[in-house]
């Protein structure tokens, strides 16, 4: 038998690899989008911080009634008021401008007179885009923020009160997280995502042309009709579909740890790179899920009449590997039993080992036997779906 | 040697093979003929092991395909009514994979292939992927992939339709050839002149039942008609089964007996 599943194996691979179409999708999309996520985000963070750093012009009205200190805090804030002669409401309303400040007459002497002096911030959410707005009134906020607790320590000195009342707790924030954990922490939520998509895209095209493709192509019975048995012709085609999957998910992560850590400092936005061990995690987690999933498209593939059925059919079962991905991704702390979870087990192992900021065996290991376990309890299912009588009245 | 004996196949209420019964001995080319929907090609998928019959069995060379499926698959060579390739293998890669299931490699098989490409006349495009052959190119591919082990019997599902008349003389070529090597050779086709001119037996087979087997002089003469086609006829579609007890059993051969059966319909017999 292991010679039948060792030449349908091979005979699939040659087939897939010589299909353009097929490697694109299997490969090259993943291998895009592992290059994407791991060059694209620490340049948006450059983007951003060098956006949160750079100097502000907010457009203002009544800039003459406003306190000289303020204005001097805005300076230290890298905030340069430009009085404005238009409608400021009208521009910031259509998005032109982020914000604006306006200073009604009195705001001086209210301050002086310790009365509540008020102005107006003005400023739209939706200016800017997702990644770029609310970065002028959150800096205003802060400058005035500043503004106020140097005015508070004034009146307090002049009314010889101890400033530190107004401090009851003095809460100082140290990150003991290491090196590695920040950037296992960066890198696990992109990997989690990458790894679902990985596994739930890489092998579907080919699980798909070796059962379906192959009915419709008319070929499927004169397979049948040798020696080889149905367990061997469908082991040989599930060896092909897992093989398929496991490439891209080796490549990609391969490319996302390159670029992650080859990426020139300027670009890297202070991101520590893609520590070895999330690599290696990635890979012992998420090549059993490929088994898992692999069957599973076998499964689904085996039901189908036609190619484009399969396609349709496959579509759930993209998204129930995809959903516990980005759920995990997105949950904090996973339990080590959650490890054992079929298909959410290995992203919690992920997250795990991103958290702890090493290789968690323990977590591998538990993911890699929920794993084989789904795998196994599925196999017998698809084979016997496979060797249905109804398989050849499919096509 | 093929030998069928009481097949009998069910789908719900349709009787698709219904108790047929027929020999296929070696040196001999069998036609198996009918009309659409006769059960010509379940009759065929039971011969395989693709089907398991609810009653009745085939043997293939001594081997029972219930028993031993394997032992029988490995002593037939099916032609099926597909044409279907893999598109990005070209002929002897096709060739070569079929092969490797009957035990060939390495230069045996190398040997192997390259004589199918020779018998069929396939030099020219043995190396070239089959996207984009022709019908008659494909078909040759898939009767290739049939012959590859060269195997004592050979099964061939409607081998010469949608071909143009060279490639339906090539195949009816290699048809007698294989005969003339000893092999038994099953086929069915639609065409009655071609299975006069190749048949040296013939059954006949209607609404799952077998109507008549013996030569084609055979059924003329007891029709009384001068064609095989109207013989065909005279037994398949205007007499629809009235004549069949008759020329069954002239024949010496089992009629069947439309028993219900009681076998394992989901899974195939392998």
């Amino acid at each position: 038998m292991s010679r039948d599943v060792l030449n349908i194996w091979r005979k699939e691979i040659k087939d897939t690899v010589r299909d353009r179409k097929g490697m694109t999708q299997a490969i090259v999309i993943p291998l895009v989008i592992g290059i994407f996520y791991a060059s694209f985000t620490p340049m948006l963070m450059k983007a951003m911080t060098a956006r949160r750093e750079k100097p502000l012009t907010i457009p203002a009205q009544g800039i003459a009634y406003a306190d000289a200190r303020l204005l001097d805090v805005f300076g230290k804030y890298g905030i340069t008021l430009e009085e404005y002669e238009g409608d400021l409401e009208a521009v910031i309303q259509d998005a032109k401008k982020e914000s604006g400040l306006v200073f009604e007459p009195g705001f001086t002497e209210d301050v002086a007179k310790e009365r509540p002096a008020t102005a107006r911030l003005l400023t739209n959410s939706t200016a800017g885009g997702i990644f770029g707005g609310g970065f002028s009134d959150t800096r205003l906020q802060l400058a005035v923020g500043a503004y106020n607790q140097m005015i508070v320590a004034e009146r307090m000195a002049a009314r010889e009160v101890d400033l530190s009342i107004l401090v009851p707790v003095a809460l100082n924030t140290e990150d003991l997280a290491t090196p590695e954990q920040r950037g296992a922490f960066f890198a696990s939520f992109y990997l989690t995502l990458l790894v679902a998509v990985t596994v739930a895209q890489g092998g579907l095209f080919v699980a798909i042309d070796v059962t379906a493709g192959e009915k419709e192509r008319g070929t499927l019975e004169s397979l049948l009709v040798t020696p080889a048995s149905d367990m061997a012709v469908f082991l040989g085609k599930l060896g092909a579909v897992f093989t398929i999957s496991v490439i891209p998910l080796i490549l990609t992560l391969m490319a996302f740890w390159a670029v992650s850590n080859l990426m020139p400092p300027s670009l890297a936005a202070g991101n520590e790179g893609l520590p070895g061990f999330v690599l290696a995690g990635s890979l012992l987690t998420g090549i059993p899920l490929a088994l898992v999933v692999s069957v599973a498209q076998m499964m689904i593939s085996v039901r189908a009449r036609t190619f484009r059925d399969a396609q349709s059919a496959a579509t759930p079962l993209t998204f129930a590997v995809m959903i516990p991905g980005f759920v995990a991704a997105f949950s904090q702390a996973k339990a080590l039993w959650a490890c054992l979870i079929p298909v959410y087990g290995p992203f919690a192992a992920l997250g795990r080992m991103a958290q702890a900021g090493g290789l968690q065996w323990d977590a591998v290991a538990l993911s890699a036997v929920g794993s084989v376990i789904a795998a196994a309890l599925v196999l017998p299912a698809a084979v016997k779906m496979f060797t249905r009588e109804t398989l050849l009245y499919r096509s | 040697m093929i030998e069928v004996r009481d097949l009998v196949k069910h789908y719900g209420q349709v009787r698709a093979v219904d108790g047929v019964s027929f020999h296929c001995p070696d040196g001999h080319i069998t036609g198996l003929l009918g009309p659409n929907g006769a059960g010509k090609t379940t009759t065929l998928r039971m011969i395989c092991g693709l089907i398991r019959p609810m009653q009745g069995t085939v043997i293939v060379d001594g081997h029972d395909v219930g028993r031993n499926p394997a032992a029988v698959r490995r002593a037939l060579g099916v032609q099926t009514d597909s044409s279907g390739t893999y598109p990005r293998l070209t002929p002897r890669e096709h060739f070569t994979y079929f092969g490797g299931f009957y035990g060939l490699y390495g230069p045996e098989l190398g040997a192997r292939v390259q004589a199918v490409i020779d018998m069929l006349g396939m030099g020219d495009f043995a190396d070239r992927r089959t996207q984009g052959f022709s019908r008659g190119q494909r078909q040759k591919v898939i009767l290739g992939r049939a012959l590859v082990h060269d195997p004592r019997n050979v099964i061939m599902d409607e081998p010469t339709s949608g071909l143009d008349v060279m490639a339906v003389r090539e195949t009816r070529d290699v048809i007698r050839m294989l005969r003339d090597r000893g092999h038994c050779v099953l086929f069915t086709t639609h065409y009655m002149d071609e299975a006069a001119k190749l048949c040296d037996r013939v059954a006949i087979i209607t609404r799952g039942r077998i109507a008549a087997v013996g030569s084609p002089t055979e059924l003329m003469e007891k029709t009384g008609c001068d064609s095989l086609e109207d013989a065909f006829v005279a037994l398949a579609g205007g007499a629809q089964g009235l004549l069949v007890s008759e020329y069954a059993s002239a024949d010496g051969d089992a009629q069947g007996n439309g028993g219900s059966g009681n076998g394992d319909a989901a899974g195939r017999a392998r």
